[in-house]
């Protein structure tokens, strides 16, 4: 089997935190598309999620990998009693969990893994936002966006485009997930200022298919776009994972009430 | 201390619940356990300074994740560092 569809959404921690902060003509369409990729997701019937996306500071300070994979038999989270969400036991999915691993190690990929990773709003959104199932497993992988230094972008988009060859000879109907981004600038002065053209730059390459925007940051990325803007690799990782050529952007909104560039989009591969 | 051990002590605190109250009930209890604070982290974390927390380079993410257990707002926590807006790009 092969990726049976795949998104890539936002996971500001503001969308469960604080659902009424923007108006209801930002946030009633931004749900929707939420929702949307949901039964999306679901018509595509996956046996398994990988999502890519970041931690911050809920596991790892001293010791920080650039790219983890959880490979124990579930996870727990929100880290954040805070963000309001249910706490949830997400089972997960060591079969391929460890196929992954040994395959990216034999690809020159040289992940950190672990058993016991606590899951952060980087995950608990998109699976509490698009009413993932709780019974589905789920393989969480963590990309460094958080603390410099950071891998290049291209890295991840390798590291992608290796996981995608293993993904298309594994039994299971896998769904790829990438969570983070776009500009933000969390816990700075700055914080609730938005790049829409910067956004706008990532979403319009991801919809006519050029690798290009997730291989290279878009120009001035970190000056331009903020920090947060550095969590694009969790998308690098997923549009190269899945094969993406295309994408549709279900939503896309600027809003300072959940602190920046908020996109929901479909990568267009398999079903979805 | 150093600016990765003061990162560190709120990292600390962010995941241990019951010491984050602490902290919000009693900073200076909290910070006594922790000797090898130099004069100004001591005073900039008793103070919950955020401004000049910031300006000493912490991790933006680490500060306004302790802003929760300085007893700040976020809304306050903004407001506070907005003096620093510009000066830095991590």
């Amino acid at each position: 089997m092969t990726v049976v569809s795949a998104f890539c959404v936002g996971h500001g921690p503001g969308l469960l935190a604080w659902p009424e902060r923007p108006s209801a003509e930002i946030a009633t369409p931004m749900f929707e598309a939420y929702r949307e990729v949901g039964e999306r997701l679901r018509t595509s019937r996956p046996e398994v999620i990988v999502i890519f996306t970041a931690e911050h500071f809920a596991n790892f300070f001293s010791i920080r990998p650039s790219m983890y994979i959880n490979i124990g038999d579930r996870t727990h989270g929100p880290q954040e009693a805070w963000l309001g969400a249910e706490p949830r036991t997400v089972p997960g999915h060591p079969d391929l969990a460890v196929a992954m691993l040994q395959h990216s190690f034999d690809h020159d990929f040289d992940l950190a893994y672990g058993h016991d990773l606590l899951l952060d709003h980087g995950t608990i959104v998109p699976l509490d936002l698009l009413s993932i199932d709780r019974s589905l497993p789920v393989i969480p992988v963590i990309v460094n966006g958080l603390v410099e230094p950071m891998a290049p972008l291209r890295r991840y988009a390798s590291w992608g485009e290796s996981l995608r060859k293993l993904f298309e000879q594994r039994p299971e109907r896998i769904a790829v997930l990438g969570a983070g981004g776009l500009s933000h600038w969390p816990g700075m002065p700055e914080q609730g200022q938005v790049s829409e053209v910067w956004d706008q730059a990532v979403l319009d390459g991801l919809v006519r298919g050029d690798r290009s925007v997730v291989e290279v940051m878009p120009a001035a990325g970190r000056t331009e776009a903020g920090p947060g803007a550095e969590e694009l690799r969790a998308w690098a990782v997923a549009v190269c994972a899945s094969g993406s050529r295309s994408a549709e952007v279900l939503n896309y909104a600027a809003v300072p009430e959940w602190g920046g560039g908020i996109a929901v989009v479909d990568l267009c591969v398999g079903g979805s | 201390m150093s600016l990765h051990d003061v990162e560190r002590l709120l990292f600390g605190l962010n995941r241990d619940q019951e010491q984050a109250a602490a902290f919000l009930e009693d900073p200076e209890a909290v910070l006594d356990e922790h000797p090898h604070l130099s004069i100004e982290e001591h005073k900039m974390l008793s103070d919950r300074d955020v401004l000049s927390l910031y300006r000493y380079g912490l991790h933006p993410l680490l500060l306004v994740q302790a802003s929760r257990f300085f007893g700040m707002q976020l809304i306050d926590f903004n407001e506070a560092i907005q003096p620093a807006l510009g000066e830095r790009t991590s």
